[in-house]
């Protein structure tokens, strides 16, 4: 999944492993939040998403605990 | 103490990693600390006393940062048990939760799970230069109303803010009704989160558009520090900087301690060179006591270097741009620091390792970092080079020396993804984690916090370096004691071991004098050199050339010559594997809490490095070199 900078997402659901769920709630997303893509690092690395009060990193398989929509 | 002094029993400070909460134990203990480790963890928290102008008595313990009490990585689980565990004793009798007043939704999360544990609650939130910047103000009354606590704001750059939080503390009881800690399900999760976001937008109304702007100029340096192309050159760069301080800025302070310890056994030596009780002053006391002092400039640095990273939020953006790389070698972003220092060496680096948030990737670091070449190798490889390459145009050893380090990452690499494979998957092994704002790191916390975990090392490892130290000096030193250099070592204890099992290093193509060498260079590798010198009866400042002339000249009795060309690559694979360093057994010791760990480790590395030497002595040999 590639997104261009910039672009806004809404999270619609979380899944996956229940640890990483978890743990995404308490770096403050949860189902209707809004992110903003900023970019993936180089070689395929972390993707950077921007919340509503921090910036977070996610590597590709956490990133798939993120069921998301574009808004 | 005087009597009117109120005493508040133990403070802890709780709160989410970048809350400010080391800012204000900073400004209570005014810089008093003590690092102290969670008995049966890797893991340290700061305890200090309230500083004595703010008249009352309290222990203050700063815990390690958690978002949640739902604990999921080593350092939260320990913030966890001070505040649960009955056999614990330094439970606290209060509690400081630290809410960032940028992020007070995510962090009144954990302020609610304290609440629910019933322990006397003060809550303080911090950032308010931040809030100020963007004129927000805050509403606390909806905070006091919901903890029943006292609510505090504080200015952790000028301290407002802490005489109202110690005049609050006495009155900080506790909850009537003790209901008992539950981890929170999905579902409550979901509906904390919702219940936060409310409480969150009555405390600072209208905030979000201000609070999204003070991200402004950190998404504008992201733009170059986590850009693909300049990015990555400026991490190189910084990276770079941080790796030669440690190797050129403690170079010089190393030396002195050096100079300071051989002054200091010289002089002593020199009031009576007959007096057993003053060589073990000198070469066993003094001499190991050196050994512990001489890695203090270096994990300073590495602190000090380690904290600016940290505190500035660029370590963060690190870890995430070297992150998909190390992820080959099972490792992650994080792993990257002690990586680098352990090119430095081994000891500072195995501390690095602690701040490795999954245990399998701590291991995995541990197990790898002694094989990095480490400086103590230089020496070494310089005199074997020298050996090889005699009198031939410097940039043949120069370039040799490069291919060294060359293949010394690609055996680290391979030892990292054999134990990849080798340790079990750990399910509490996850990456995400948040890029704070970049903010100007706070010296006098920075210089704080460094020289608490400098001490920690001298207090900790010291103890088995010294004592490590002074064994292997007692078996290089008797039972001859009183005989000349040469002669002392050559019947020593250990001499006397290395001429029983030369055997064994035949198959290397050393003598006993060259297995002599080795067996001394766990003192630290580059004794070897100076081993070397004295065994084959140089004196020990002679120039180095005085040192090779003699190795070309050094027979078998049967008149055979001991360094040959084979010879010399064997020993340059061997100190690339063996672990030939007790500060560093010591401080596995130390890290792993496991005698049968490091041991294992030991015998392991050195097993590996012996077949490996063996292998290319008599490799080039039947390919037909000397």
């Amino acid at each position: 999944m590639e997104y261009n900078s910039g672009h806004r997402l809404q999270v619609v659901e979380l899944q996956g492993d229940p640890e990483i769920r978890e743990r995404i709630q308490e770096l403050g997303i949860r189902r209707g939040s809004r992110l903003t893509f900023i970019r993936r690092t180089p070689f395929g690395g972390p993707y950077l998403f921007q919340t509503s009060s921090t910036l977070l990193a996610l590597r590709e398989e956490e990133m798939a605990c993120l069921q998301v929509k574009s808004i | 103490m005087s009597a009117s002094e109120i005493n508040l029993g133990t403070v802890a400070l709780v709160g989410a990693p970048n809350s400010g909460k080391t800012t204000l134990y900073n400004w209570l203990t005014g810089s008093h600390a003590k690092a102290v480790n969670y008995p049966g963890s890797t893991v340290d928290y700061l305890k200090g006393s309230l500083a004595s102008h703010w008249r009352a008595t309290a222990t203050v313990v700063d815990t390690p940062g958690t978002y949640t009490l739902q604990a999921k990585t080593e350092d939260e689980l320990v913030t966890k048990k001070i505040l649960t565990d009955p056999q614990f004793e330094m439970k606290p009798d209060r509690v400081i939760v630290v809410i960032d007043g940028t992020q007070i939704r995510r962090h009144l999360l954990l302020a609610e799970q304290v609440r629910v544990l019933g322990l006397p609650l003060v809550i303080v939130v911090t950032m308010l230069d931040l809030l100020r910047s963007k004129k927000l103000s805050l509403n606390l009354e909806p905070l006091k109303k919901h903890f029943e606590a006292p609510v505090i704001a504080v200015d952790g750059r000028l301290g407002g803010g802490l005489r109202e939080l110690l005049e609050a503390l006495p009155h900080a009881s506790a909850v009537k009704s003790r209901p008992r800690y539950e981890p929170w399900t999905d579902a409550e999760l979901e509906s904390q989160s919702v219940w936060a976001e409310q409480l969150a937008e009555q405390v600072l109304p209208q905030s979000e558009g201000s609070l999204a702007d003070l991200w402004n100029s950190t998404l504008k340096w992201d733009r170059i520090l986590l850009h693909p192309v300049l990015g990555l050159v400026l991490f190189f760069a910084i990276m770079s900087t941080l790796f030669s301080s440690l190797y050129f800025l403690a170079d010089p302070l190393m030396g002195a301690v050096e100079d300071v310890f051989s002054w200091a056994s010289e002089s002593l030596l020199s009031l009576n060179p007959e007096s057993l009780f003053l060589s073990f002053l000198a070469d066993g006391m003094l001499a190991s006591f050196g050994s512990v002092l001489v890695f203090v400039p270096q994990i300073f640095i590495l602190f000090v270097g380690f904290g600016l990273l940290e505190s500035s939020g660029y370590l963060a953006r690190a870890a995430t741009l070297i992150d998909r790389p190390f992820s080959f070698l099972g490792l992650s972003g994080r792993s990257f620091v002690p990586f680098l220092s352990g090119y430095a060496c081994a000891v500072p680096a195995l501390m690095a390792a602690r701040n490795i948030n999954s245990s399998r990737e701590r291991w995995i670091a541990r197990l790898i970092i002694p094989l990095l070449s480490c400086s103590a190798r230089l020496p070494v490889y310089g005199l074997l080079l020298g050996f090889l390459f005699w009198g031939e145009s410097s940039w043949k050893p120069g370039l040799t020396l490069a291919a060294i380090y060359l293949v010394s990452m690609v055996v680290s690499a391979l030892a990292a993804g054999v134990l990849h494979r080798l340790i079990p998957a750990d399910k509490r092994s996850f990456f995400l984690m948040e890029l704070p704002l970049y903010r100007r790191p706070v010296v006098k916390v920075l210089l704080m916090q460094s020289w608490m975990k400098t001490r920690s090392f001298i207090t900790r490892a010291g103890p088995v370096i010294f004592i490590l130290t002074i064994l292997l000096w007692v078996g290089m030193t008797f039972p001859n004691s009183q005989s000349s250099e040469g002669e002392r070592i050559q019947t020593s204890y250990l001499g006397q071991v290395g001429q029983k099992i030369e055997p064994v290093f035949q198959p290397m193509g050393l003598d006993w004098r060259g297995g002599l060498g080795l067996i001394a260079a766990f003192a630290a590798r580059e004794v070897f050199v100076s081993t070397l010198a004295v065994v084959y009866s140089v004196g020990e400042d002679a120039p180095e050339a005085g040192l090779l002339e003699a190795l070309q000249a050094a027979q078998f009795p049967d008149g055979q010559l001991v360094y040959t060309t084979s010879v010399v690559w064997g020993l340059i694979v061997f100190f690339m594997i063996a672990l030939q360093c007790l500060s560093t057994v010591g401080m596995m010791i130390q890290e792993s809490g496991s005698w049968r760990l490091a041991l294992l480790q030991l015998l392991i590395f050195n097993l590996v490095a012996y077949a490996a030497a063996v292998g290319v002595v008599q490799g080039l040999r039947a390919f037909g070199f000397s």
